[in-house]
């Protein structure tokens, strides 16, 4: 009867010392990657809010319209001309600034955010002249982290008597 | 008759001393990555409860303020009619946003997950007399300045929303 009294060669040991690293590895990134995706979803939060607004202020630049004319407008979305703009909302005086842009604005109190606001006409997006447009698609853009990029689109229609 | 040599040798005191080391190293080591993986588990699970929380509250503000009419704004306080032009009221207090709808007042987020430190509400100026269309707010804009509490640690968010009702463009108040 013989017995092996061989101990563990140094490449044996390399190999488990080597398993057990990864799999400690693995294990912390696995806790990060927890993490990264719960920012993650802070980012698209606010990302998805910021192009909610741009969605709105297009709603409101209009509704603006039925608010300041008491007859038929030929501007009636706020918009003459397809192309891209960007939209806030003026805290100090309290109105809706519409400025062309060919590249997103950084959003106000929002660092790693840019807004680009896409102004077409649905049904004929050849047409640049939108006031003789009878429905109008908006697209509000969002661009965030590295290239991360969140898109809502709105139809608005000239369907008010004072539009 | 042949006889078998079996070494019958224990492990000397410093071969189990160092066997001793570098298990003790190895268990604390994994201990140590197993205690940092659960604890940041639960530090996941309470931020996406506290973020979940905060986010089911602000859309219950947006949907209702959407569908609402008749808007009175101050600072940090709104009042309008629902859908059911019911009366609601929503305002801070203390450190959360109270919805009060016929007298019930009912607190938006749980003050475990959420402390709201900043709540304003801005508005466009419509014009003072005229249709509805004419004096009713096309624009709102609700701006939060949030905490969301964890066991271990409090993430700071700040955000706004807005909202474009949708009945600012009838001719006749929806509520009358």
């Amino acid at each position: 009867m013989s017995i092996n009294r061989q101990g563990i060669s140094l490449p044996e040991g390399i190999v488990a010392l080597g398993l057990i690293s990864i799999s400690i590895v693995f294990v912390s990134n696995l806790a990060m990657s927890y993490i990264n995706i719960l920012t993650s979803v802070r980012e698209r939060f606010l990302a998805l809010n910021l192009a909610q607004e741009g969605i709105e202020l297009s709603i409101a630049l209009r509704n603006k319209k039925i608010e300041n004319s008491s007859s038929p407008s030929p501007d009636w979305s706020g918009i003459t001309t397809s192309g891209t703009y960007c939209l806030f909302f003026n805290e100090s005086n309290r109105s809706i600034m519409v400025t062309p842009s060919n590249s997103p604005c950084p959003v106000p109190n929002y660092p790693n955010y840019r807004r680009l606001v896409r102004y077409e006409d649905f049904l004929n997006p050849n047409n640049i002249n939108l006031t003789r447009s009878i429905a109008i698609k908006v697209i509000s853009e969002v661009y965030f982290g590295r290239n991360d990029k969140i898109n809502l689109n709105v139809i608005l229609t000239k369907w008010h008597p004072n539009l | 008759m042949k006889v078998k040599l079996i070494n019958n040798q224990a492990f000397t005191l410093l071969e189990s001393l160092v066997v001793i080391f570098i298990f003790t190293t190895a268990i604390v080591i994994v201990s140590q990555v197993y205690f940092s993986l659960v604890k940041t588990a639960v530090l996941a699970q309470n931020y996406q409860l506290a973020f979940d929380n905060l986010r089911f509250g602000t859309e219950k503000i947006w949907t209702e303020v959407k569908s609402g009419s008749d808007f009175s704004v101050n600072n940090d306080n709104i009042t309008f009619k629902d859908r059911k032009c019911n009366p609601i009221s929503i305002y801070k207090q203390s450190d959360n946003i109270f919805f009060r709808i016929r007298n019930t007042e009912v607190p938006l987020f749980d003050e475990n997950l959420v402390r709201i430190i900043n709540f304003q509400i801005l508005s466009d100026r419509p014009l003072s007399s005229g249709a509805y269309y004419e004096i009713s707010r096309k624009i709102l804009v609700f701006k939060y300045e949030a905490e969301l509490k964890t066991r271990t640690l409090t993430i700071p968010i700040i955000f706004h929303q807005t909202v474009a009702p949708s009945n600012s463009v009838l001719v006749n108040k929806p509520c009358r």
